[in-house]
């Protein structure tokens, strides 16, 4: 097998008071993996990666004026040096409907309780939006009051107000800790000056709480994966779009729901979804072997968030079980969900989102459904705790499907691109799917709704 | 901070209460009063979407009298700007810190801490 490998030393940034300290020795990144010598093209995917991980304090020079160069490039047959085994898989996380536990309870033990326990750790590493939405919000019209559902820390909140003059956004979230982060997000030019000046409410991805028509806007980034049945998700749609307003006329409300993909680009550093299968499975886990139609695509996992204690951090050298993407002088490096601004490079000192991956029988070497880690820390030394986080991986057309049921299931039209107003459908709800893509191991969908 | 412009947006969402599920009704509130830049704009495109009574109603239950019963109906004074920034202040800058929102028709506690309103309900409790 051939394999290629890269290892870049980013030399220097842009000389900052008390940079200096912080980067006495140059930070060396290693990536690596099968498939991976893409030339200058993937080269430049790195410096980007490299340049986003850069610690928080130093955010604004991001992207700028980062020396980076490659320090070793080889292309060798076996495996990479200093690969060392992955400590912390993905773990298939099937849910059947004969459990004993709910989907609430479920989600209760497999993600809120997780996100209430690494809040603000977590917090620490989504800093930066995603280029994809950051556009959707510059394109609200001004002065627009829009939902954020699953808002996490609130990181899309100054966004908006940055994006699209005189807008914001109302916070939705599951999580009092994570809300009480998203409470004093400050954006460049926040209009209120005191802390805790976003309106946060605390209610689950399906909450229909909302008075309807009176969001002009709606979002949905990274947590409709984060429901454990398709019924729930499609609910937590359906209560996306209940509040929007509907608008016989342009412009109308617009909305984007965001999830992770099943289909994980290769450079994704989780190896997980189509990554997980083995080379001579691999057409059987995309589907386009016949033989292997009946193999049960993993879309249900368990990932993995690895709180690293401060001894950890001194260590310069990789131990033997580290992952490959080694924490370099604390600052940790990982490709986990991220979007294609590193978003979430991990920054904080004590922090590293450690998902790297591999197969469940490699690792367990027995796969068992029902052997699920604990969702609180399953490994209690104070250097390190691993949580995990339920996750339902969208595949291609999935995240269509499940607005369009959740649309239909309203009493939305489906409107086309070039369908003109016929008169009968006077009065009807529409939806319009404006764009649908991928970006960097997730999926998106953008959409607007209104009445004829 | 539950300000008034978000109290304006929640009703009760518990199953089968669809009586009096609007406004919830503020009790035991501690409030903050914070200067916030007004955007009158903002305010402006809001007040389609407003409950006009539910908003006086609550503000005259927490002390706010500023607003008149009824919701101006001529365009001058409803755009005015004397009007807007009277507005703006009741939505933007009252602050709910601590306290809940009861739901008049079914009784509902939704309790408010730290300027976040907790709309999460038990499992019996949710309508889907």
């Amino acid at each position: 097998m051939d394999e290629s490998w890269i290892k870049v030393k980013v030399e220097r940034y842009r000389p900052e008071a008390g940079e200096e300290e912080k980067w006495k020795d140059p930070l060396q990144v290693d990536f690596g993996g099968p498939g991976q010598d893409k030339g200058e093209a993937w080269l430049d995917f790195v410096l980007r990666d490299v340049a986003s991980r850069r610690p928080k304090e130093t955010e604004p020079n991001i992207g700028a004026d980062v020396l980076v160069k490659p320090i070793a490039k080889t292309s060798i047959g076996g495996p990479a040096p200093n690969l060392p085994e992955p400590t912390v898989p993905v773990i298939p996380s099937e849910f059947k409907d004969d459990q004993e536990e709910t989907p609430e309870a479920r989600e209760q033990r497999m993600v809120h309780d997780v996100y209430e326990t690494i809040a603000p750790h977590f917090s620490q590493t989504r800093y930066k939006p995603w280029p994809i939405i950051a556009r959707f919000l510059s394109s609200i019209p001004e002065h627009s009051i829009g939902l954020d559902s699953g808002a996490g820390n609130g990181k899309y909140l100054p966004v908006v107000r940055e994006g699209s003059k005189g807008s914001r956004m109302i916070a939705l979230d599951r999580s009092s800790g994570l809300l009480s982060v998203a409470r004093t997000q400050k954006g460049e030019i926040g209009d209120d000056v005191v802390g805790g000046a976003e309106e946060c409410v605390r209610g689950d991805l399906a909450f229909d709480g909302w008075r309807k028509g009176i969001f002009d806007f709606a979002i949905s980034i990274a947590a409709v994966h984060h429901l454990s049945t398709r019924s729930r998700r499609v609910q937590s749609i359906c209560s996306l779009l209940l509040p929007l307003y509907l608008s016989p006329v342009a412009p109308y409300s617009k909305f984007i729901v965001y999830v992770w993909a099943y289909e994980q680009g290769e450079n994704s550093k989780r190896k997980m979804g189509v990554l997980a299968s083995p080379p001579e499975d691999h057409d059987e886990a995309t589907g386009s072997n016949p033989n292997g139609a009946e193999r049960k695509k993993d879309q249900d996992v368990l990932v993995p968030w690895v709180l690293q204690g401060p001894q950890e951090k001194k260590v310069k050298q990789p131990r033997p079980r580290k992952t490959k993407s080694k924490p370099n002088r604390g600052a940790a490096i990982e490709m986990g969900h991220a979007g294609p601004g590193g978003e979430t490079a991990s920054t904080a000192m004590t922090t590293s989102n450690d998902d790297v991956v591999s197969r469940p029988d490699e690792t367990t070497g027995n796969r068992n459904e029902n052997a699920e880690p604990p969702a609180v820390p399953e490994q209690a030394q104070p250097e390190r705790q691993v949580f995990h986080r339920y996750y339902h991986l969208f595949v291609e057309g999935e995240l269509r499907e499940d607005v369009i049921a959740a649309a239909t299931g309203m009493g939305f039209v489906i409107r086309g691109e070039r369908d003109e107003q016929d008169g009968t459908r006077k009065g009807g709800k529409w939806l319009r799917i404006i764009e649908e893509g991928y970006e960097k191991d997730n999926w998106y969908l953008e959409g607007e709704v209104g009445v004829y | 901070m539950v300000r008034l412009i978000t109290h304006n947006m929640l009703t009760c969402h518990v199953k089968n209460c669809t009586k009096d599920n609007f406004p919830l009704v503020f009790e035991n509130v501690e409030l903050e009063v914070r200067p916030a830049e007004a955007n009158l704009d903002f305010i402006k495109r809001f007040i389609p979407k407003l409950e006009w009574d539910a908003l006086v109603q609550t503000a005259r239950s927490i002390g706010e009298d500023s607003l008149p019963e009824q919701m101006p109906e001529d365009k001058a004074t409803l755009e005015s700007e004397e009007f807007l920034q009277k507005l703006h202040h009741v939505l933007m800058e009252i602050h709910v810190e601590e306290g809940q929102m009861k739901c008049r028709g079914c009784g509902h506690i939704y309790p408010i801490s730290t300027g976040i309103p907790n709309m999460l309900l038990a499992e019996h409790e949710v309508g889907r």
